[in-house]
Formats: structure tokens, sequence, C-alpha cells
């Protein structure tokens, strides 16, 4: 079990930067998810943990040892790259046991190691077999378990299941979590897929253009996020944004209006915020409700351009009269509406987030 | 899927144990390259893997390629360079040293002017033949539906023959009591000693060059015929393009860069004429009618009662200057193609 | 079986150019066919057929008959007797224009007869030992050994340097890697024959004259085979590197357990070409080698030409043995060959 601490870590190409300072703490065991859009620096970052991608300046270290100039081999870490990666020359046994040889490990371990990872991993039918002749599910089991038999300090997960189909994707996401708790070693897992981050990781690192935009709990990411990013990027389907103006605030709340939503009274206060000043208003899909505003709470009304239903819950799409962009509502069960009908809808005012429209950052509740 | 998956992890268990004991073979050059890797750092083992190589070009390659210059500008019989006098220029006059250039008799060294027009016309005669035969064999395999893979096989198998094979098969072939003189008795009542005679010599100096080498040319040409897209050809025929005129208008254009490529080829190769010519014509007879450059810088450097290196030398820095600006046109027409 | 025959692209019918075509391909196989075909039936005659002419189209030999009282087998020939009558004699011997002869049914009594009334018959006969004579003769085994050394030697080297420097070139990024990579395909522009004096002194120098080392080295480097494996390399993921390097492989180990085995198909085909050429260089080794000791096949077929001018049935046989081992591999080999060339222009 191994802690890593990453302390305003650089990438650079000649002077083209890719990674502008990052300071992550990943606790002993710990499963942390890196997040982001595609191109967010998360592999390069994975990269630079692993050893395969030099450091070029800040510190990174293991238990409080300083690994920057350790190859991979030597930080005792395994990963499960997106391709796999198997050899396609070896049998899966071979697979397994070609990082063992390569540390000179007693044949007998190996083939211990071996079969147990096999064993747990329900490929022990498959060892004989080349990769090419296994299935994409049973590829990437070959491909955990050639990081399990290593029993390394620090497991690295490349994107692993963007190659899988969606049902073999949620059963291995909960393979990968039954893992975890079984072996508490210490996981980094990069996906830009934010519901597997949401429902495999302890701690989601939110990456976007080289630099940290936030680090939490997952709860803590769709209940507080940081920025008008994070806000953007966590939570299916996508916050719904407007523009606004801050009326009033005092000390037992703010008073907000928009040109879509009305006025309404956000019932907490916030610390410094200023009479006057534009922000940025943002609703969860799950926190609007059809049907015309209570005195006191804010609503609006929308153009429906589409209605998605599955059943069991339904996602209204429409336009608020003058904003441009999309508004969706979440409604539980099934729900029927014409298109280019007019409906009206409310919220509670204490779910709203409030973001500064100048730096895009949060306006926190006031904790007294 | 299920059957060939029964029987192969045998099979692949069974490679893995080879593999292991080739492994164990290994070992001894592995264990060091990993001491190496773990004293310098992966970084600089790129350069450690391109070493040997670029030893051994270096010495066999880059260091000749200096050293040739450096011995047309010395004299003398002795072979370390160290040891041979400065002359300058001298072999290089001595070379160009001629009353007529198309007279060889009226140079100093008239067997290098003999071999310059031999040469000369060697390559002329043996590019044009080659091109043609192999044009035209391309073309007709192109056509064939039917045993393509065969024919293709016929002709590119003289190739991979040795030169001195090549020489003998042919010296064989045309000898005093040959076949080709069997048949000539048989019906004309007459017999030829071909290799004894310049006229004839020098055409089957040619011809069996030809012979050795077409295949080669004939499957760049047929890569290329096989690169142009079929519907050109179905759109033609739709316009009611005759064969002929689909050949000249869309076949040939098409197939220029390649031919060019295959031209400039050629002309190198012809230009360093020496072995299978040497053994057919047993060192360059008659007398010296099938004496190249080549052989010319051979035996004057090499034969026991010459050793004149500087000379030869000389000649080598010709030849490759001639060499060089025809590399580097093809270079030019390579890019000129793929634009 | 018509129909089959006249499949062309114009479906059933044969215009004027596909039979042009058919003769051009046939006639072309002749071509190529005759005079191999015609060395080898003539590397199986008797050192007696092969020097009379007119030529036979198939080995023979002269029949002969073991007769009682005869120390040695006598020859069988034909006597056409001036009143046309035949018989079978057998040839005791023959003095100018007159010879001896008996008739087998009677060995006792031999007679006299013009050769003018004698023809000689012959049988089929295959002489093998044009191919087992040299052996004991000439140094003939000792060339194919040294040729089998450089050849197996300089293919082995080949594939590994030339497959380590392409590993190098292919796989990582550093300093000079194109200068090298452009190095290396500039020295395909440097043919033998402008070089061949100061490589020679190269040879000298290094104490490798005349030395079967110095045919192998200074061919086992080469741009073609550093290019076609480097191309090849590329279409490895470099994925496998990486997670290679991940479970703590040495670069050494990456090269020889992922790349190596990855690239066989190119290593195969390198591999063909390498072979093909060692077994037929004749201009290098000619210059380095000096004593008939370190002869390779081609230098020692070469040199009996010379040596052993009118014993075409032994320099035929040694023709033929030099031939097929590239004849055969190039029969079970043909389509990677050919495809090989057309695809990278290799020689």
């Amino acid at each position: 079990m191994t802690a890593i601490s990453m302390r305003d870590l650089r990438k650079s190409y000649g002077t083209l930067e890719v990674i502008h300072g990052i300071d992550i703490d990943v606790d002993s065991g710990e499963f942390v998810a890196l997040v982001g859009p595609s191109g967010c620096g998360k592999s390069t970052l994975l990269r630079m943990i692993s050893g395969l991608e030099p450091i070029s300046a800040g510190q990174m270290s293991f238990d409080d040892q300083r690994v920057n100039d350790l190859s991979p081999a030597e930080r005792q870490i395994a990963m499960v790259f997106q391709s796999y990666a198997l050899y396609p020359h070896m049998s899966v046994r071979k697979n397994l046991s070609f990082g063992l040889e390569n540390l000179r490990m007693d044949r007998a371990e190996i083939n211990r190691r071996v079969e147990a990872a096999a064993r747990m991993l329900a490929i022990d039918g498959y060892l004989d077999r080349r990769p090419k002749a296994l299935s994409g599910g049973q590829r990437q089991r070959v491909a955990i378990g050639r990081a399990i038999v290593r029993q390394p300090r620090v497991f690295l997960f490349d994107e692993p299941l963007s190659n899988l189909d969606a049902k073999l994707r949620v059963q291995t996401r909960s393979e990968i979590t039954k893992l975890h708790k079984q072996l508490k070693t210490t996981m980094i897992y990069v996906t830009h897929d934010q519901v597997e981050a949401m429902t495999m990781a302890q701690k989601i690192v939110v990456l976007n253009k080289g630099k940290v935009e936030q680090i939490g709990r997952p709860l803590d990411l769709f209940e507080r996020p940081a920025n008008l990013f994070v806000a953007g990027f966590i939570g299916s389907p996508r916050m719904n944004i407007y523009p606004g103006k801050v009326v009033s605030a005092d000390g037992t709340g703010v008073s907000v209006e928009s040109a879509h939503l009305g006025r309404f009274t956000v019932p907490h206060a916030i610390a410094g915020i200023e009479a006057e000043g534009d922000i940025v208003i943002g609703l969860r899909p799950s926190h609007l409700k059809l049907g015309a505003a209570e005195p006191g709470a804010g609503g609006g009304t929308m153009t429906v351009e589409q209605v998605e239903s599955m059943g069991h819950e339904t996602f209204v799409y429409g336009r608020t009269s003058q904003s441009e962009d999309l508004t969706i509502v979440h409604v539980p069960g099934h729900f029927e509406a014409e298109m280019g009908a007019s409906l009206a809808f409310t919220f509670d005012p204490a779910f709203a987030h409030l973001f500064s429209a100048a730096s895009g950052r949060s306006l926190k509740e006031a904790r007294t | 899927m299920s059957a060939p998956a029964s029987i192969a992890p045998r099979a692949v268990a069974r490679s893995e144990r080879v593999g292991e004991g080739l492994d164990a073979v290994m070992r001894v050059v592995e264990t060091p390259m990993a001491a190496l890797q773990r004293l310098i750092g992966v970084a600089r083992m790129p350069y450690v893997f391109i070493l040997p190589n670029m030893v051994l070009f270096t010495i066999f390659v880059f260091v000749p390629v200096g050293l040739a210059i450096a011995y047309a500008f010395t004299g003398g019989t002795d072979l370390l360079i160290w040891d041979r006098p400065y002359v300058g220029l001298e072999n290089f006059k001595a070379l160009l040293d001629c009353g007529n250039y198309l007279e060889p008799a009226t140079c100093r060294y008239n067997l290098f002017w003999t071999a310059v027009h031999n040469t000369w016309w060697y390559t002329l005669l043996n590019t044009l033949g080659t091109l043609f035969f192999a044009l035209m064999t391309a073309l007709v395999l192109n056509r064939l539906t039917w045993g393509r893979g065969f024919f293709r096989a016929v002709f590119f198998y003289p190739v991979l023959l040795s030169p001195v094979v090549v020489g003998l098969v042919w010296q064989w072939f045309l000898a005093r009591e040959g076949l080709l003189n069997g048949f000539l008795t048989e019906w004309l009542d007459t017999r030829i000693i071909f290799l004894l005679e310049v006229g004839w010599s020098r055409a089957w100096v040619v011809y069996v060059s030809i012979w050795f080498h077409m295949g080669f040319y004939m499957l760049i040409i047929l890569a290329g015929l096989q690169a142009i897209p079929r519907d050109i050809y179905e759109a033609a025929q739709i316009d009611g393009t005759s064969q002929w005129r689909q050949f000249w208008r869309l076949t040939l254009p098409l197939l220029m860069p390649n031919l060019l490529v295959v031209t400039v080829l050629l002309l190198i190769r012809s230009v360093q004429v020496f072995d299978e010519a040497w053994v057919l014509t047993n060192g360059g007879g008659p007398g010296t009618a099938n004496t190249f450059i080549v052989q010319f810088i051979y035996q004057t450097a090499f034969s026991p009662e010459l050793r004149l290196y500087g000379l030869a030398s000389a000649a080598s820095v010709l030849m490759g200057i001639g060499l060089l600006v025809l590399t580097l046109s093809q270079l030019w027409l390579a890019k000129k193609a793929e634009v | 079986m018509i129909a089959f025959l006249t499949r062309t692209r114009q479906k059933g019918r044969m215009d004027l150019t596909d039979w042009l075509a058919w003769g051009w391909a046939i006639l072309g196989t002749l071509v190529v066919a005759i005079p191999v075909g015609w060395a080898v039936i003539s590397s199986l005659k008797t050192e007696a057929e092969i020097n009379s002419f007119p030529p036979a189209l198939v080995p023979r030999a002269a029949q002969t008959i073991t007769i009682e009282g005869q120390s040695k087998p006598l020859s069988v020939w034909i006597r056409k007797a001036p009143d046309g009558s035949e018989q079978t004699v057998a040839l005791v011997r023959r003095i100018g224009l007159a010879a001896t002869v008996l008739d087998p049914a009677k060995p006792q009594e031999t007679f006299r007869v013009p050769v003018s009334e004698l023809s000689q018959l012959k049988e089929f006969h295959l002489q093998w030992s044009n191919y087992t004579e040299p052996l004991k003769q000439f140094n003939f085994l000792r060339y194919l050994w040294n040729t089998v050394f450089v050849t197996v030697v300089a293919t082995a080297l080949t594939l590994f340097l030339n497959s380590l420097t392409a590993f190098a070139l292919s796989k990582y990024r550093f300093a000079g890697r194109n200068a090298v990579f452009a190095l290396i395909l500039s020295t395909m522009m440097i043919p033998l024959s402008v070089i061949m004096v100061p490589a020679f002194m190269v040879i000298v120098g290094l104490n490798l004259a005349d030395n079967l080392w110095g045919v192998i080295l200074s061919t086992v480097s080469t741009p073609t085979g550093v290019f076609l494996l480097r191309q090849y390399m590329l279409t490895i993921p470099d994925d496998l590197i990486e997670a290679a390097r991940v479970d703590a492989a040495s670069e050494f180990r990456i090269y020889w357990r992922i790349v190596l085995p990855l690239c066989a198909p190119a290593l195969a085909v390198l591999a063909i070409f390498s072979v093909i050429w060692r077994w037929n260089d004749f201009l290098w080794p000619l210059i380095v080698l000096s004593s008939p000791d370190n002869y390779t096949l081609q230098i020692g077929l070469n040199s009996l030409q010379g040596q052993f001018n009118v014993q075409w049935h032994y320099i035929l046989a040694m023709t033929v043995v030099t031939l097929l081992p590239v004849t055969v591999v190039f029969l079970f080999l043909q389509k990677y060959i050919t495809e090989g060339v057309a695809s990278s222009g290799v020689k």
C-alpha cells in the first residue's frame, strides 16, 4: 500500500508546456479517478506517475520516497493499457508470467501467482491460448491479471473499459471495484467517462487543459462543483446554465434575477457576493420540476424541442424564450409532450448553484 | 472455433518451450546489456543498439569512401595509404591523357578508354533492351487472366541465379559444341564460335544481361501496372477508346514515373557491369571487346603485375561521379513522381 | 477446357492480342528454361558424350557387354555389312580405319572390319559420377562448406545487428536519429565497385585478407535490411513496448522478447534475400579471398573454368549444385520473394 504525492508537477515538450503544475495527494489504498475531456492531460499525468513519461519539473513521491528518476519497474507499478497491450505472440500464461520472469523470480512462485490470478479472474481455462483467440472481455481480464501477478505498489488504469461494449463495461466496472476492495492496493484510474469515475472512485480529480479543476469525493463534485467547468462536466445530463444578476444579498439569503428564470431568493448567505454583480446560475435537470412557479421559487417557460422517455424517467428538452441553450428537465416516470408546446418549470432556489460570471468560480455557501 | 482452439494451445506451449531455450542462450548478451542500461540509463540505450552497425558501416563504407579519394592522389604500388607518395592530379591526368577521346588507341591508357567505350555501348543497349523486354513482359503478364503467378515466377527466376552460374550456363549454351551450334549445324550447316567473335560476343553479353536481370525490372513495372485503377480503363472502354490508344494515352503516361525510375536504376547498374560478363567472356574477351570499366578498375588494382591502386582509384572516382549524377537524378525523379 | 483457357478480359473470346500475349509468355518461358535445362542435362553426360558434336538431347553412354576371355567390358556396335545385313558386334580394339570385333554369340572368333561399317549403340545413361568425382578431385566440399559458413554467419549477423539498429531507429526518440537514418540510407548509393580498392586496404589493415570473416563482416550491415525492418517495426504498437517496460523488462529484453518475435515476417523476407545475396556474391569474395582453401563456391567455380577448361562435365555438375539451393528456395518461397521485391524494390 502506497501513498502518492505530486507537487507542482510539470511536463513540457520543448517549449510547449502541457501539464502546468499539478498537486495531488493519493492516500494509501485509495481508488482515485482522473477525469477530463480528451486532451486534458490525464493520460500524460498517468504516464508520468508510471515512469513511462519523464517528469519535466516538480516532485513525485511514493510514500515520501522521491521517484522522479525511477523506471516503471523500480517504482513497482503495474498498468492496464487502453489497448490492453497483450503480447500477441505469447500465451495467456506467458503474458502473465513475463513480468515475473523479468524479475528473475522463482519458477514455483511464478506458477503459484499466475494460477492464483487466473482463478481470481476466471481465465484459468484459457491459459494456453494466444490473446487473438480470446474475446474482448477475456483480453481485458488478462490485462488486469498481468497487473495483479506483479503485486504492485500502485495499479494504473488507462481507460481500460473504452474498448468494451456497454453491457460488459458495467460488469467489468463492478469487477474492478470488487478487486480494489479485495486487494486494497492504491489504484489510479484514467477515464473520460464521468459515470465510470462517479461509480468507482473514492476520489475524483477533474483535469482540464493540464490543470486540476477540482479534487473531491464523487458526491462533493456533484453537489458542490468548484467552478463552471466541473459543474458542466460532472452529472448527466449536464447542468442547465443561465446568466443572471444579483439583486441584493444579506446574511439570510441572496436575491437573484434572470431573464430566463425570473426573480428568486437563494435561502442562504454567500460570502463575498456583491449586489449588481453578474453571475451564472446552474441548475441540475433533476432539480427542475414541470409546473408553474410558486411564489418565491424561481421558474420559467420553455418551448419543447424534444422528449426522451425511457419509461421510468423522461428528459424534456426545450428552450426558454430568449435563451439559446437547451434547458433539460428530468421528469420521473413516463411523460409526453407535443413538440413546440410551451411548458412552465420551477425549482427550489436552495438547489441553485451560483458562479461568478467573470471567473467561473463557484460562489460558495457561507458556512457558519 | 473450438477444434483449432483445442489443438492450438499445445502448439503454443511447445513454441514457448523453444522460446525459453533460446532465452537461456540469449541471457549471455542480455545480462551485460541490462547492467549497461542500469549504468547509463534508458535514454542512452538506442546509441548502444546502433553502435555495432555504425561501426561496421564506418569501417567498410565511410572510411573507404574517404580513402577512395585519397588513393586517387597517390602513386606507387604499396597498398597501405601511408606508404604511398602523393602525386597530385597525376593519376587523373594519365587517365584523361588522350589524343581523341573517340579513339581509344590515341590515349595513354587505351584500355581505360576502350572500357569506357564498351561500357557506354553496353549501357545504351542493355538499358533499351531490358526496358523493352521488361515492359512487354509486364504488359503481357498483366493481361493474362490465368497463370500469371507461374509466368511471373518463371521470368523472375534468372534474377536469383549467381552471375557465375549465368555466365557458365550461357557459355556452355553458346560453346563450339553447344546446343545453339547443334541447331545451326542441323538447319544452316554452319557453326559460329560466338564468344570468340567481337560482334557476336558483344551482342551475347547484352543479351545475357537482359536475360539475367529483366525479371527484376519486369516485377517493378508490373507492380506499377497493377496500381493503375481498373475503372480508368472501363471509362475509356465506355468512351469507345481503342486498345492501342488506351495503351498510348492511359497506360504509358500513368506508368511513366515508374519507367523513369526503372530507367535510371538500369543505367546505374549497367555502368557497373562486371560479374556475368567477366565469367561469360572469360575475362572480357575476345581481346578487350568486352572489357568494362569495373573490370579495368579490378585488373588495374588487383592483377599481380599491375597493382596500380592510385590509377584504379582515380578511375573509381570518375565512375563514382558519374554514378552520383545518375543517383541524384533518380532521387529527383522519384521526388517528382511523388508530387 | 477451352472455355477455361480462353477466359480473358473480354470473357470467352480470344482476340489477336491475347494470342500474342500467350505466345510471348510461352516463348519467354522457353528462353528462360532452355539454357538452364541444357546445363542440367549436360551435367549428367559422360565426358565422351559432352565433347561429341552434334550434341544429343538426352544423356547417353555407350552400351557395353562383358565377354568371357576379355579383360574389360567391350562397347557394343552395329555393323552394316556391304551386302546390307546388320549384325551386333563387340569392339575389341581399333587401329586406324580398321577395327577388330567379335560376335557376342561366338566370343572366341574375332574378325576385322572397316570402321565405316560400324555405328555405336548408345543407351540412356546418367553420369552421376560427375557430381561425386569433383568432391574427391577438387576442393569442392571445401568451397561448399565455406559458402555455407559465410551465408549462415553473415545472415545471422545481418538479422541481429540490422534489427537492433532498426529497433533503435523506430522505437526511440534520440538526438541524431534522423541523421543516422539518412546516413545509413545514403550508403545505398555507394556501390562496391567505387570503393573496392580502399575497402580492400581496410581488409588488409584489419588482417582479414584471404579470410572468410573479411567477406562476412563487410557485408553484414545492409541499408536495405535496416530500412525494411524499421518500416515493419513502425507498425508494432508502442503500447506493447511500454507494457514490457512496466513489466520490468530491460530494453534489450524488450527487443529480444517482444519486438523481434513480432517482426518475424520481415525477418523472414530479409533472411531469404540475405541468403541469396551471400550465396551468389562474387566480386567482393573475388577480391578478398586468394587461396583456394578459402574460396566460396562462386569463386571456386569461376577458377575451375580457367583451370580445367575442357572438363565441362564437372563444371556443369558443380554449376547445377550451385544453382540448386537458390532454385529450391525459390520454388518454395517464390510468392514471398516476388512480392517482397515488388513492394520494396530490394534485389
